[in-house]
């Protein structure tokens, strides 16, 4: 499905995009907490595994997390794209769903973190502020690329359903 | 460059041109029609909805060709981003005024009009009178001022001596307009009333026999003016019944009296073509069964009765006569007619025209309708609800109304395309039902519009219905479109509401709609039934 294609592309996108800054972000040693920086101050090469590991862990929870977002768009774009409202003014009745499946990637993405962050116990080694703002740029890029993903390529019979995507530029042929 | 002229004598011929004003309304006929009416009954109310039609299409027009805040393009064809909506010009035959009334002041009588005081003076001129007329209140002494009442003689009289004596327009405007025929453009005039009643049988000869004498008058110094100048006519046979009136020595037509007026009538025109081609078309339109409407209206406002098919036929007959190409005069007058194919229906087969037109027909009048639907139940209360949070963010209210200047022309515009909307759901809806509850056998199969009635309405002999009012739910427009127009092809399955949505959500070329005028032209041509070029 074209629809679902595209929304592949712009999950792609943004999240490489969101990929850049984490691997930014946890790209020194200050990933770690300075605890943890002071009790391997001496063993560098297990310094370096921990970060890795760390920056292993986020990277795999954003692309785990941009990989859900992909599949709840794919559905919206599904749903969407059999649904034919008989009068204009139906062109909205899918929002529900859209906040649905919203919820739904962002939960996903939580539970992705935690998988990859708390239940592996990394969040022992990370540092605090550097795992808010991965989480942010994870969460942040779920919602950019959902809400693309879903408001670019949705046919222009329900655009109402996804909000002020009307304001987003058309991609006409495939409407 | 042609100039055609339309005019409607008496109730009938009102209301077969009230059936041409909506065909011209769709975008059916040609570019620019001059419609007349003449009624001796001022207040008959036929002739004043007419009027009131004429008036109103007039407004429309107004409303989307004169302004630059709201327009149509009717330069542009349909298919092109244009809209053929309302693209007919439609003007009045007279100044202001598509009305013509042979003895303007009333109420008077056959005697006022002819001086019956005066007749004294000439020896033996009364009593002529006498024998043609009788004396007293049946018909020398009988007001005029409902008209003719079924009295054809009467009528033809009082006609000819207004033609002749009258210093009203009317006579000089038709010699104006044959006289167009002579500046190198062709005048096609098309007459249409009915052989039974009073000033249709009455008008309908007098008047083709005194346009045709203009003509050969004219045409006594340019040969050629005859083939400029063409006369098509459309005569109504009794189709309809009202009920006798309950007073016997009332002096009106009777039912009794319909047939063997119409076959006199019919001899009559039988021996005039003969000797006078008047027509280079003529059309004739009936019904086997009668519709029997089932009350009494001598005149006047009383006479509103509800839109019956054979009016269909005779406004097609005035668009075939207006868009055929003639040819040369011949000395024999072609006469048209048609059938059904089963007495027990009527559907678009039997509509007597060529297959082309038949599909524009189906087309046009089956968009209108549903634009009727489309825009009374969704669009206009869409519009009512446009500064609703997050309502102004879909697609076709941002593609399609972004440039409407609300408060300027637009209000009254909006409630004009509604008025004018509805009228045109009761005219269909009324020839629907009528159709089916005066006759005993018909089934009526061209359109149903039973989705837009009003249920809690009671009906009436002369208002069978009335039209919900154009709130949000208060008609299924998924539903209402499904029911609406039967297929003309069962192989090409008609679009339904859901294309009309995914039409109006894609950026289409709007040519030079403006305005409102963008979103109403949009959602006629999202509404058309078919595809045509599919």
């Amino acid at each position: 499905m074209i629809r679902a294609f595209w929304s592949f592309l712009i999950h792609l996108v943004v999240g490489l995009l969101a990929l850049g800054i984490v691997i930014l972000a946890t790209g020194d040693q200050d990933t770690l907490k300075s605890e943890l920086l002071g009790q391997l101050f001496n063993n560098p090469d297990q310094l370096e595994a921990r970060r890795q590991a760390v920056a292993g862990a986020a990277m795999m929870g954003l692309a785990m997390a941009m990989a859900w977002s992909w599949l709840t768009s794919a559905i919206f774009l599904l749903v969407s794209n059999g649904f034919r409202p008989g009068v204009a003014s139906h062109s909205n009745r899918l929002m529900g769903l859209w906040c649905g499946l919203l919820f739904l990637a962002l939960a996903g993405t939580a539970v992705a973190g935690w998988w990859q962050i708390w239940a592996a116990a990394l969040d022992f080694d990370f540092n605090t502020a550097r795992l808010a703002t991965v989480s942010g740029v994870t969460f942040f890029a779920v919602l950019v690329a959902y809400y693309l993903g879903t408001g670019l390529p949705v046919k222009n019979e329900v655009k109402a359903s996804v909000p002020f995507a009307v304001l987003l530029p058309q991609i006409g042929f495939m409407a | 460059m042609t100039t055609h002229v339309l005019i409607g004598v008496g109730g009938t011929g009102a209301k077969v041109v009230e059936a041409a004003l909506y065909l011209f309304l769709a975008g059916i006929g040609p570019r620019k029609v001059i419609v007349g009416l003449v009624d001796q009954d001022k207040s008959n109310g036929n002739v004043n909805r007419t009027k009131k039609l004429i008036n109103d299409i007039a407004l429309f027009r107004q409303d989307f060709g004169g302004s630059k805040e709201n327009r149509l393009d009717w330069e542009t064809g349909g298919d092109d981003g244009g809209s053929w909506l309302g693209s007919i010009d439609i003007q009045p035959l007279m100044a202001g005024d598509p009305h013509w009334r042979p003895s303007e002041e009333g109420p008077r009588s056959l005697a006022d009009i002819l001086g019956r005081s005066n007749m004294e003076r000439e020896p033996g001129l009364t009593d002529l009178f006498d024998v043609l007329f009788e004396p007293g209140p049946t018909e020398q002494d009988m007001s005029l001022a409902e008209g003719y009442r079924g009295r054809a003689h009467i009528g033809s009289a009082a006609m000819l001596a207004s033609l002749e004596m009258g210093k009203d327009g009317f006579k000089r405007r038709m010699e104006e307009l044959i006289d167009q025929g002579s500046q190198n453009e062709q005048v096609r005039v098309f007459l249409v009333g009915s052989v039974f009643g009073g000033t249709g049988a009455a008008g309908f000869p007098t008047l083709s026999r005194a346009l045709d004498a203009i003509r050969e008058a004219k045409a006594k110094d340019d040969d050629w003016l005859r083939d400029q100048v063409r006369f098509g006519g459309a005569l109504m046979l009794p189709y309809f019944g009202f009920d006798d009136p309950k007073d016997r020595s009332a002096n009106v037509v009777r039912n009794n009296d319909l047939m063997p007026q119409a076959r006199s009538a019919l001899e009559y025109y039988h021996h005039l073509f003969e000797h006078e081609p008047v027509f280079d078309r003529f059309y004739v339109a009936g019904w086997e069964t009668f519709f029997r409407l089932g009350y009494h209206q001598a005149g006047a406002t009383d006479q509103v009765n509800p839109a019956l098919p054979p009016e269909l036929l005779g406004a097609l007959a005035a668009i075939d006569f207006f868009e055929t190409d003639l040819g040369p005069r011949k000395k024999e007058v072609p006469v048209m007619v048609s059938a059904r194919g089963a007495a027990e229906t009527l559907n678009w087969t039997d509509v007597p025209v060529e297959a082309a037109t038949r599909h524009q027909v189906y087309d046009r009048l089956g968009r209108l309708m549903r634009l009727a639907l489309y825009w009374r139940y969704e669009v206009e209360p869409e519009l009512n609800r446009r500064k609703e949070f997050l309502h102004s963010f879909q697609p076709w209210m941002q593609y399609l109304a972004k440039d409407v200047k609300w408060d300027l022309h637009t209000p009254e515009a909006r409630v004009r395309v509604l008025d004018l909307l509805k009228d045109y759901l009761v005219w269909a809806g009324a020839m629907q039902l009528t159709s089916q509850t005066t006759t005993q056998t018909l089934n009526f199969q061209l359109w149903d519009t039973s989705s837009a009635h009003e249920p809690g309405h009671e009906p009436t002999p002369t208002q069978p219905l009335a039209i919900r009012p154009p709130h949000r739910n208060a008609v299924d427009v998924p539903s209402a479109f499904a029911q609406v127009l039967p297929p003309l092809d069962p192989k090409h399955p008609l679009r339904g509401s859901d294309h009309v949505v995914a039409d109006l959500n894609q950026k289409a070329p709007t040519a030079k709609n403006s305005g409102l005028g963008k979103m109403l032209s949009a959602v006629h041509r999202a509404a058309r039934p078919i595809d045509l070029k599919a």
